[in-house]
Parts: C-alpha cells; structure tokens; sequence
C-alpha cells in the first residue's frame, strides 16, 4: 500500500489533536486594565471605613464551575494586591493580601469581591484585610489561573489620622476668632480637600465642624491621580464666640476617599475671659511697680499691660498668678508718666482679656527708674559686686532680685555709691541659682524701679584658663596682667575679669582695662588697692555666659614685686658654669630660675640655677648673680629669667638665649612679611612694657630703581616675649619726609633717626618718636546714664535723644599738640574699653555721661602737651576693643563727655599697640651723611644720660658706590632720661679726629658686659666694620676699628681691633653671645644670606683673629642693605635687596642669640 | 481565538474519518483479491462467500448515527461514529477487532441564585451553559456470533475509549454576559457495545446498543463521569 501526501498530512493532523487533547488547559479571555483610571479611587484608608474600589478594565470573565456536580459556583476574577513601597514611595518589605474570586472562600475575603461586568468590578477595602499603609501593585486573575493584569503602585493605603497635641491646648474664643494647630500625622490632602475638624461633647455628640485652613509638614504620596500628601500640622480656625466655656473632644477626619478620623482623646479647654475685681496699688510709679489684680479666671503664663492715656504701652516684666486663678501679681518697669491714667489689662495664655470693660486703672506718680546695671553678667561661684544707675532715689531703699517670670525674691546686700547718688553698689552673692533676673530697687517712695531681666546670674564653666601673668601684684598699686586661656570657649571682645578672695564671701575685684589680644589672650588691670590676699580668677563672657576660673591665681602683696632690668650676658653657653648678673628693682631674698623654651619645639626645659649672692643699694637698685648649669640646654633655646622674691613675686625677663660651646648662634626662623618691601631701611626693637614689645621698619627704598624716591612709610610687628612676631602694621604716623640708609637707634621707649639720604643728597636731619605706652593713656573712671524723653532734663539739658537700647563699648585718647617736645605730638593709645548694654526701656533713649582722668605717666605726672581728647565708640552692638570709631573730639580741659546719640560715628579707630607718637626733629647733624651707622650707649659714669652716634658715612645722597666721599668723622648726641622715661636732647659734636678709615654702607657694634664677659661692667665699645669708601671690589674696605666711650660721649683713641675682617657692605649687624655679627650683605660677587662673626678677643676691644663662619646660620635669604634690631635676646633682619637685579623682599628673619 | 480552536478540531476529526475509512477500505480490498482472486472492483459481502471467508477474513467498514444518553446531567444529544476494522478468520469470522471514531456534543443549563450580604453579581443570580464536545477513540474486539443465522449476525464488543473533551461554559447575570471559559483535557473509558447485523445488500444493517463510561474531573463540571449510553443505527461492510 502507498500512502500518499494527502494521507500523511491527515496522520500527521490525527496526531497532533491527540497531542493537543492530551494537555489539560482551562482558557478563558485575557483581561486588561484601562490605562487611565484602572482603579478608583486609588487610595484608601485602611481601617474605620469601607472603601468601594472600582476596578476598570476588560476581560473580567467570572467561570461556573461545578456545573455537572453540584452544587455549582460561580468563580469571580481574583484580586491581589502586593505592597512594594511605602507611602513615600520607597520600598518596603513585600506583603501580599488575595482577594478570592470563590465564593466559598470567605477566609480569603471573597466577600469583598464584586463583578459587575467584564468591564468593571469591585474591591471593597476595610480593616478586615488588615493591610498595612504602602503603595500596593493590583493583579486581576480570571478563574482560568492563567489569564491576568497587572497595575504597579496602583492603590495607596493610608492610616487613619493620629492626633498627638493641639497648640494651644486651652483657648478663649470670647473676643476674636481663634486659631489652633493640631499635630500628629496622617492628615491627609487629597486634590484640593482637607480634612475636617469635629468638636464634640465628651459624650460624643458633635457639635461643630470646622474646616481644616491650612497642612504644614506634608509629604508626597506619590503617583496617585490626585495630588496627595500626609501631613503633620493641620490649623483651623474657631470663630468668635462659636463654643461655649468648657472642654471638648477633638476628631480630625480625613477627606474622601480616605474618609478616616483620629480616635485619639484629645480635647480643647475653652477658658471664660478673666475677670478683675481690683488692682491694688492705684498707681503705678515712673520706674515700676508691683501690682495685683484680683478677680478670677486668671490662668497660669498670663500677661498683663499698662495702656495709658498718652498712648503709651507697658509690658509687665511677669506676672504670677495665684493656684486658684483669682490674683495675679503683676511686675512693671519703667516706663509710666506720671499724672497719667492707665488701663490695666491682663491677658490670659488664650488672647483673652479681662471682661468685663472697662478695664480697672491706675495712675501714673513719679518715682526711681533703675536702666542699667554693670556688670550685667555675674558667675554664681563668686560674690560680684554690681552697680545699679537710677534716675533717683530716696533712702531707704532696698535693693533685690528675682527670676524673670517668678520665683523668690533674694534682697541684696547694696549701698549708695557715696560719689553718686543715683548710683548703687549692691552685691550678688555666690551661689546665686542662674538664670534671668529682674532687678528691683523700692525706696521711700513706696516705688519699686524694676529693670527687668536686668541681671543674669550663670554657671557655665567653658572657658579654660590656663594662667595669669605676674601671678602677683603690690596691693598699693596697680598690676597689668596678662590672662592665658588652654582650651573651651575662646575669649572674645569683651570678658569680665574678676579676682574673687579665696576662702571669703567677700566681693569679687573686678580688672580694668580688659583688652582681648587674641583667642587665647587677654590684658587687664589689677586695680590699686585690691586688698592682700590669694585670689581665684574668674573670666566672664558677658555675651554668652561663659566662665573661666583659674583657682589660686593671683596674689596681692604687701610689699612691691621684683622687677628685672638687665640681665647680663644676654646669652649662655649649653654648658656647666654659666654665670648671669641680673639687675632690677625690689629684690628680697631672691632666687633665680629659667625657663627655656627649645626651639620649634613646645618642649620647656628648667636648668638648675645657683643664687649666689645679692644686694640692694636702694630699692630700685638692686643686682643678684646666678650660675646656671646649662648644660642640658638646647642650642637656641629663649630662656626667660625669672626673679623670684621670699613672698612669691617674682619677674619673668625676656629673655637671654642659648649658645652651643662654639658660642654659635642657633639657626635663623623666619618673621611675619612686612607690608612693604624694602631695603635700606632703618630697623629698631622696642621694648613698650616689660610684656609688649615691637619691632620697626622705617623709611628705606623699593629697590636700586627707585633709590632716588625714598619711602615715608614706618611699619611695626608685635613680638611676644618668646619672640614670636604678629603680622606687620602701617605706623600711624610716617616720617615727616622720606629717608633712606637711616642711621637708628633707641633709648628707651624713643626711636631716633637720623642722616641717611631724601633721594638725592645726603641728610643731616634727624626725627623721633616715642613708642606709645598702654599705661600712659586716659582712663575711663566712671559713666552716669539718663533716661531721656522730651521733657526730661539729662545732664543739664532736655529732649536729649539718647541712644537705642544695645551694646555699646567706649574709649578715650588723649590728643598730644605736635610741637610738645616730651610726647612729640600725635595721639595716645585708647583707654580701656568701658562696654555697656543699654536696655530698652519704652523705647526711649539713654544719654551716656563719660568720665575719665588724664593720661598720666610713669610717676604719675600728667602727659604735657595735651591738647584734647578724642572719644570713640561702637556702632550699637559692635565689638567692644575691635570696632570702636571716632565720635568726638573735646578739648583738653574736658574731663567728661555726655553721648546722647545725636553725632555721626566717624572712621577714624584708636591707635593699635606699638604706635608711636608723630615724629619730631631732632637737632641737625654737623655733617650731612648717607649710609652711616647709628649707636646709643648709656654714659659709663652718669645715670640717665645716653648717647647716640651717627658713625661715618658718606658726603652724597646718591647709593651709588662711585658717588661720594667716604667720611671718616663721627658725631654724638647726648640724651637725657627723665624718671618718667621722657628724654631730652642735646646738639650733636663733632670730636676733630675720627676713625682710621672713612666707611659707608659700613657696620657698627656696641659691645658691653651683657655681649661679652670679657667687657667689664661699665665699660662700652664702639666697633665699626666692613663697608665701602668706593666703587667696585677695590671700595671694599676690610679690617674695624675700635674705641672705648668715654664720660662724656666722645670715643677714646681708635685701634686696629681686627686687620681684615669682613668685606661685605650694607649688612646686618649684632652684638651678642661674645661676637660681633654680620648678617647678609654684599662683598663681591653675589649678595649673601650667610653670616660670619669675630670673637672679642681676652683683650677687648681688639678681635681675635680668625673670622668665625657661623657655620650654616643663614638669614632666610640674601639680603643687601637689610635693617637689623637687637631687643635683649632676639636679633631681626628685615627686609633688604636680594639679587643683584635690583630684587627686594618683604621678609624677615628672627635670630635667638 | 475559541473559534480558530473548534474549527481546527473539527477539521481534524474530519481528517481522521477519512484517514481511517480510506486506508481500511483498501486493505479489505487488497485482502479478498488477493485471497479469493476476485474482481475487487466490486463490492463482495464475504459472509455469503464461504470459501473465501473460509480461508481469509474480512475488512470491516461501518458508520453509525443515533442518540446518547448522559448519565453525568448532560443532556441527550445526536451521537454518530465511524468504524474500520478487521474480522479474522477464525470461528468462521467470529473475531474481530475495528477502531471507532465518534462524535457527540452535549450541553446542559442552569440558574442559581446566590445568597451573599452583597451582591457579588449583578442581580444576585446566574444562568449558566456548558457544552462538552466529545471526539472518542475507541478500539473494540469484536465476538460475532455468525453461525447462529447467515442472516442476523449478533455481536458484542469491549474495548477502551479515549476521550478528547472540550467543555465550554458561558452564562449571565442579570442580563450582563458572561464570557466563556473553555478546558480541555483527554480521558479514558470504557465501552462495550451490544448490537446485531442483519444482511441487507452487500452489507449489513447493525442496530447496537453501547454502554461507555469514564472518570471526568474537569473545572468547569466538577467531579463527575463520562458514563452513558447511547443507541444507533449504521450500515457495516465486510470486504
């Protein structure tokens, strides 16, 4: 048999329908959903309500089943829903809830299953299917188990609001509309409907509705057809007189289609308006008073104010309301006109005011005001003692406090201030809880001035102090001291500083003068007379109520301190042996220590020092000598000396410094960048007070191109008593013509400059100036305050505007007349800061009345030469010692000044630390000369008496090495010193013979026992060295030359002290550790940044032989007519010309001797 | 979709009739020729042929048409069948064996009401429809008493039955429709067929009387049975 195609395809088609038949399939229509809307609505509250959620599509195909075998069912598409994110959107832990298209599967919740067609059906959601809030995916399955749909993020789920608080909790709806905030979370927006607010009995009748204004605090619930959000605040509104007095349920519901309300017991007090019967006193004084309102419903934080005839409102400071709501003690401050009526109106937390009207008055009567009290910040571990200003007072009074909302009343211990009537001294004692205090002083009168919130008390120990500097000071006179801070809270302008007696109650010394140097530093002022004793101290920060306290700080002596003067030799050797002379004032069994701070290093070290042997020829003259055994030193090292009295004064001097055995000088570290380039400058170092000192940069060029237009410019950097420079400052004052190749030297607290060259010829001019002293200034003594107001007479005058309540800090300068030959005209340094804080009081100003004493110097004697004064202020709330600007300038005959707000602050500021005063000519030289050197020495056999030399030179005012004659003259100038530091001058000579060798561009050395032990005391050389006297390398003159000062200046016979020396010129020079140094300059061939030195030989003055190469010690960079300055152990070289092409730098290097 | 699928099933029950008449009508045809050297361009009834049935068998061809009767609910339907196969020699042909294509289509009907709190349809009640399409294969062994008459032929049968079913159900609630839902599956039964030939022209008139039954647990009917019977009346050839 064949079996055609036909047949095959007929078997191949039998078998494949054997094959489909064998497979098991149950089919149905595949449903879908519509793409817009699938679902509505598509979010749902999860518990409280049913929600119908309607579910769009096609393909819906419900299937009987069981038709043949009863009973027969009819299988609905089933409905899942699987929860993926959370009602943020993010993803959540999986859940998944089947709704059962079974009717007989009630347990999968078939009965919240509904078909409606193939088009729609329905998914009733209630608590029963316990679904979780989240964004859930919705799957439609037909009863074929094969045939579904799927919809992502398709229903949110949300749960019923919670209600947590309701803000404010009571409220009085009697006079206005009132509106509340409820918190919690779940308050649903859902398009534009917001819930709904219910207030009901607490039997749970409703009785209001309110709609929800406004949600705050609202999150998205994303990707729903409708903008929704949950949110945590909901605010509505109560309008006047809708609720009665009493308490209510509160029910939020959430709108439509999550219509679910918050089951939480929440409620509302609706308060009746209270009620006052009487005030009790009848009036109320200018300065404030205490009243009390009886009557009822007074609530618990109520407020109370004076509205007076004259339009006027006064907050009470606080009010305490009695337990049973029917007084409430009112405190006023200042503020009320006298003769004048005012309502008393208190008010309830809720709004309300008392009911009914009107309300009861009082009158207005003259009494006290209190406006200020200094300081306004006290530390509760001392006892402070505070000053209260009153615009008047009639004894007795009594002075007290209480904390600012309520509480106890704590009377101080107070005096009137026997210079000032109106002002009183009260003390605060310690253990004073903190806080905000009012501040109350009643007098006869029957007035209580209230300065409300006038004191705050702290206890917040953040400041760390670490030390005070002198750690004593003579009870009789006053101490400037100097506050370290280690760590906690920086100091910032401007703390308090107080020195409480150890062991007593008694009250606290509050310092002077308090200046915020930097973070960690402060000066101040012990005043005169504190009282003998050990003190702690304690710094306030009276902005932020930060405390240091340092226990067992200070001591207060009976008898003066020590105070060092010299210390001799100004270096030693890191070896055994090393023997210091140290002269001073008020030694009494004296020893000796040092303290050396090792170079780049934190690292201390204290050699043991022998005390041998001292004497005092009075009490300011006094010397003691010492051994230290240095030879566990560190090469470089600044040793501060310390001069320790029997009752534990001591003196610390700064400083001498720490050779090897070799005597060399440690390497050089680099300065602070002066502002200005320059060379040929004249450098100085001053030593202010025996804690501030500075260095200088006078005059000089920018450079070979511009040598013929010297500068004016002066500069000057604060160095600590460690050497440590700050940054560099602009003088206020510039020399009075521009001068370079300066001679300079300095006596004391003066500066002299003199010779050197204008540009074009060589000068014969000299100038000085006195570096400022921060003791020789005006001191703010005392200030008186008014409260001003139209009609009222402030310090002689009426409607004064005053100043605005803030923080206002002054200082006081004397003007010096610039002709004055002691002070040499300019300015003073400022006073202290003297800061206050102005409260508010009504809005009206306070008239500020300054009183100050004149400067006064070192022996107290006025500053001569005072032509006035300028006082300057803070903006309101500027930092005290930092933003102070001019105000006003008075004459030299006012002693006070009254600021009563109407002048324009200026932009001039007080003068910083190490100014000087202006420059004034000294008497000119006999012979003009560019490029000479300058000394001072003190006279060998007359206290007091100085002399400055002005040492070769050159004839023209070119720098040009080819221009000029070198000179071979030198001419001094005698210079007496006054008790008070002041110095007058003579004329300057000119011995007939002079050096060997005429030198300019040279160097020049003064050496002494304190450079060398082998100088004996008294007896001063001069060295003069190196240099020019032409062009090229044949103008380099070798060799110096040497002379002994005589008694009246002139210079002994000159010697050879050494045959070749060095060759440079223009260098830097030093006198110290035993050797004449030589810092950079320019032989031939390049300029140098290396130094050499010559030992002074065993048989000074002459030099010994060999040139000492210092080894490494360089001066930073190669410096051509640098400026150089020796200030006891610290050598400076400032600036000077770095390259043969002219270059000039603005660095500075810093050498320890 | 469900209408591609019923037409490729009937195309293919289609396909099997003729695939099983044709090919069982030219093996017969062959068979006797070559037995009997007879002209088979003509038709021969081999029960009245003693010598060649004697000696050889014979091919069976048959179709049937009558009604069956569901004992699972379904109601009584048009039933019809076609056969092929082979009687044997032996016991003067009383054994044979044919494979029996058959085809019925039964459907039953229905309302219930539902007693939900919520309506979960429309209107709370449905009517429902299935229709159980039925294409059964069923080879039998055949017992012929052929020397009881040349005339009337008594028989009986047995053999299994495989089913290919296709239910459909559909409804409404309400007057809102409701789609259909189809299953398909394939079952296996048994069948036994009583019946008799009477020789009528060059074949036999058969009457036959069949009993069938086979599990069926299908979705849409529930736990029932394929059991029944049903009564038809064909025409059978033996070449």
């Amino acid at each position: 048999m064949h079996l055609g195609p036909s047949h095959r395809h007929n078997i191949a088609a039998c078998i494949a329908l054997l094959l489909t038949a064998c497979s098991h399939a149950v089919e149905s229509p595949k449903p879908a959903l519509t793409k817009t809307k699938p679902i509505e609505p598509d979010l749902v509250c999860n518990a409280q309500i049913e929600s119908a959620v309607v579910i769009h599509g096609s393909g819906f195909t419900p299937t009987p089943v069981d038709t043949l075998s009863e009973p027969t069912q009819l299988w609905l598409p089933s409905i899942t829903l699987t929860r993926r994110a959370d009602l943020e959107g993010n993803s959540a832990d999986e859940e998944r809830l089947q709704v059962s298209g079974k009717p007989g599967e009630l347990k999968k919740h078939a009965d919240h299953n509904t078909w409606q067609s193939a088009k729609q059906m329905t998914l009733y959601v209630d608590e029963s299917l316990e679904l979780d809030p989240g964004l859930y995916d919705l799957q439609v399955e037909n009863p074929d188990g094969a045939s579904r749909v799927d919809a992502k993020r398709a229903l949110a789920v949300v749960p019923p609001p919670e209600l947590t608080e309701l803000r404010p909790p009571a409220i009085c709806v009697d006079q206005s509309d009132i509106e509340l905030t409820l918190i919690g979370k779940n308050f649903l927006r859902y398009g534009d409907a917001l819930p709904q607010v219910k207030i009901e009995t607490k039997d749970g009748d409703s009785l209001k509705t309110y709609d929800v204004t406004s949600l705050e605090g609202c999150k998205d619930v994303p990707d729903r057809i409708q903008d929704a959000k949950l949110c945590t605040d909901a605010v509505f509104k109560v309008p006047e007189d809708d609720l009665e007095p009493g308490s209510y349920r509160v029910v939020l519901t959430n709108p439509a289609p999550a219509a679910c309300s918050s089951t939480e017991p929440l409620e509302v007090k609706v308060n009746p308006p209270p009620k006052v019967d009487a005030v009790v006193p009848a009036s109320v004084c200018s300065g404030g008073s205490i009243l009390v309102a009886s009557g009822q419903d007074f609530s618990m934080g109520a407020t109370a104010e004076l509205r007076c005839a004259g339009g006027a409102t006064l907050e009470a400071s606080s009010v305490e309301v009695s337990d049973n709501g029917n007084s409430a003690t009112m405190m006023f401050g200042a503020g009320a006109v006298p003769g004048e009526n005012c309502d008393v109106v208190v008010r309830n937390p809720d709004g309300c005011e008392d009911r009914p009207l009107p309300h009861k008055t009082v009158v207005g009567t003259e009494g006290p005001i209190l406006f200020y009290t200094a300081p306004p910040v006290v530390y509760n571990g001392i006892t402070t003692q505070v000053k209260l200003f009153v615009t008047a007072l009639m004894p007795p009074f009594t002075v007290s406090i209480r904390l600012s909302g309520g509480g106890d009343t704590t009377q101080l211990t107070a005096i009137q201030d026997p210079a000032n009537g109106r002002r009183l001294q009260a003390s605060v004692p310690a253990g004073t809880a903190p806080g905000a205090y009012d501040v109350m002083v009643a007098d006869a009168t029957h007035c209580t001035a209230v300065l409300a919130r006038g004191l705050t008390v702290t206890d917040k120990q953040s400041i760390e102090l670490s030390e005070i500097q002198p750690t004593f000071g003579q009870s009789t006179g006053a101490q400037a001291v100097t506050i370290i801070r280690k760590g906690g809270d920086a100091f910032a302008p401007t703390p308090m500083v107080f020195l409480s007696p150890k062991g007593s109650d008694a009250p606290a010394v509050q310092l002077e003068g308090v200046s915020v140097v930097n973070d960690n530093t402060l000066t101040a002022v012990v005043p005169p007379q504190t009282p003998k004793g050990t003190y702690n101290l304690v710094v306030v920060d009276p902005k932020s109520g930060a405390v240091g306290v340092l226990e067992d700080a200070y001591v207060s002596t009976q008898d003066a301190p020590p105070v060092v003067d010299e210390v001799t030799p100004q270096s030693i050797i890191n070896a055994t042996g090393q023997a210091l002379t140290i002269r001073g004032a008020h030694f009494a069994s004296t020893s000796v220590s040092l303290a050396c701070k090792v170079p780049g290093s934190s690292t201390t070290q204290t050699p043991s020092v022998n005390t041998s042997a001292q004497s005092c020829a009075s009490a300011s003259q006094c010397q003691a000598s010492a051994t230290v055994d240095g030879s566990g030193l560190t090469e470089g090292s600044v040793c501060v000396v310390r001069v320790t009295n029997a009752d534990g004064s001591y003196f610390d001097f700064s400083a001498i410094g720490v050779t090897n055995s070799s005597e060399n000088l440690a390497q050089s570290r680099s300065g602070t960048k002066l502002q200005t380039a320059r060379r040929a400058l004249s450098a100085a170092a001053v030593k202010a007070t025996a804690a501030s000192r500075f260095v200088y940069a006078i005059g000089g060029d920018t450079g070979p191109a511009n040598a013929g237009s010297p500068l004016t410019s002066v500069e000057l950097a604060p160095v600590d008593i460690f050497g440590n420079m700050s940054a560099w400052l602009t003088n206020p004052h510039a020399l009075p013509a521009a001068r370079s190749s300066a001679a300079s030297a300095v006596i004391g607290r003066y500066i002299y400059v003199y010779g050197g060259s204008d540009g074009t010829n060589a000068l014969s001019s000299g100038v000085r100036a006195l570096v400022l002293s921060p003791r020789e200034t005006p001191v703010l003594d005392d200030l008186d305050l008014c409260l001003s107001d139209s009609d009222v007479e402030c310090f002689g005058k009426k409607g004064r505007p005053g100043l605005q309540a803030g923080n206002y800090a002054y200082r006081v300068a004397a003007v010096i007349d610039g002709s004055d030959a002691v002070n040499l005209g300019g300015e003073t340094l400022a006073s202290d800061p003297l800061s206050l804080s102005l409260p508010d009081i009504q809005g009206r100003g306070i008239v500020v009345k300054l009183m100050w004493s004149k400067p006064v110097d070192s022996q107290n004697a006025a500053l001569s030469g005072v032509t006035g004064y300028r006082i300057y202020r803070t903006p309101r709330n500027g930092a005290a010692g930092a933003d102070e600007v001019l105000l006003a300038s008075v004459n030299a005959s006012a002693s006070e000044f009254v600021d009563d707000g109407s002048s324009t602050l200026g932009s001039d500021k007080p003068l910083a630390p190490g100014s000087t005063s202006a420059w004034q000519a000294l008497p000119a030289l006999n012979t003009a000369r560019n490029q000479l050197r300058g000394l001072a020495a003190a006279d060998p056999d007359t206290a007091g008496t100085f002399y400055l030399y002005a040492l070769l030179g050159k004839n023209s005012g070119s720098t040009a090495d080819n221009m000029g004659s070198a000179l071979t003259s030198y001419e001094y100038l005698s210079v007496t010193t006054q008790a008070n530091g002041r110095q007058t001058v003579g004329t300057w000579t000119q011995p007939v013979s002079g050096f060997g060798a005429g030198r300019f561009n040279h160097g020049a050395w003064l050496a002494d026992a304190t450079v060398s032990t082998q100088i004996p005391d008294g007896t001063q050389y001069i060295y003069v060295g190196g240099g020019r006297n032409g062009p090229m390398n044949g103008g380099l003159v070798g060799g110096t030359e040497a002379a002994a000062i005589g008694g009246d200046g002139s210079l002994s016979g000159f010697v050879s002290a050494h045959a070749s020396s060095t060759d440079r010129a223009g260098f830097g020079t030093a006198a110290a550790a035993n050797r004449l140094f030589v810092f950079g300059g320019w032989p031939s061939g390049t300029i140098r940044d290396s130094a050499e030195s010559l030992n002074i030989s065993a048989s000074p003055p002459t030099l010994d032989t060999s040139v000492n190469s210092e080894g490494g010690l360089n001066v930073g960079e190669a410096r051509f007519m640098p400026g150089s300055a020796l200030q006891s152990a610290f050598i400076f070289v400032v600036g000077g010309q770095t390259t043969t092409g002219g270059d000039v730098t603005d660095s500075t290097a810093l050498i320890v001797q | 979709m469900t209408e591609k699928l019923g037409l490729r099933f009937v195309q293919s029950i289609a396909s099997c009739a003729v695939l099983s008449l044709g090919g069982a009508h030219a093996l017969a045809q062959d068979a006797v020729a070559q037995s009997a050297n007879i002209d088979t361009t003509e038709p021969i009834d081999l029960d009245r042929h003693p010598t060649a049935s004697a000696e050889t068998g014979s091919v069976l061809l048959g179709a049937k048409v009558g009604g069956l009767a569901s004992f699972n609910g379904l109601d009584p339907f048009v039933h019809g069948a076609i056969e092929a196969g082979y009687v044997f020699p032996a016991l003067n042909r009383g054994l044979g064996a044919y494979l029996q294509v058959e085809y019925s289509a039964p459907s039953s009907s229905g309302k219930v009401n539902e007693s939900f709190d919520r309506d979960r349809i429309p209107g709370g009640a449905y009517n429902w429809h299935i229709r159980q399409q039925e294409l059964v294969f069923a080879p039998t062994f055949l017992y012929r008493l052929t020397l009881l008459s040349e005339t009337v032929t008594p028989y009986v049968g047995v053999g299994p039955r495989i089913y290919l079913l296709k239910d459909t159900t559909r409804g409404d609630a309400n007057g809102v429709t409701i789609d259909e839902t189809t299953e398909r599956s394939t079952k296996w039964g048994l069948g036994l067929p009583l019946g008799a030939e009477i020789a009528l022209g060059p074949g036999k008139l058969i009457g036959e009387l069949m009993f069938q039954w086979g599990p069926l647990k299908h979705t849409l009917t529930g736990d029932t049975h394929l059991g029944g019977a049903s009564l038809a009346v064909g025409y059978r050839m033996l070449l």
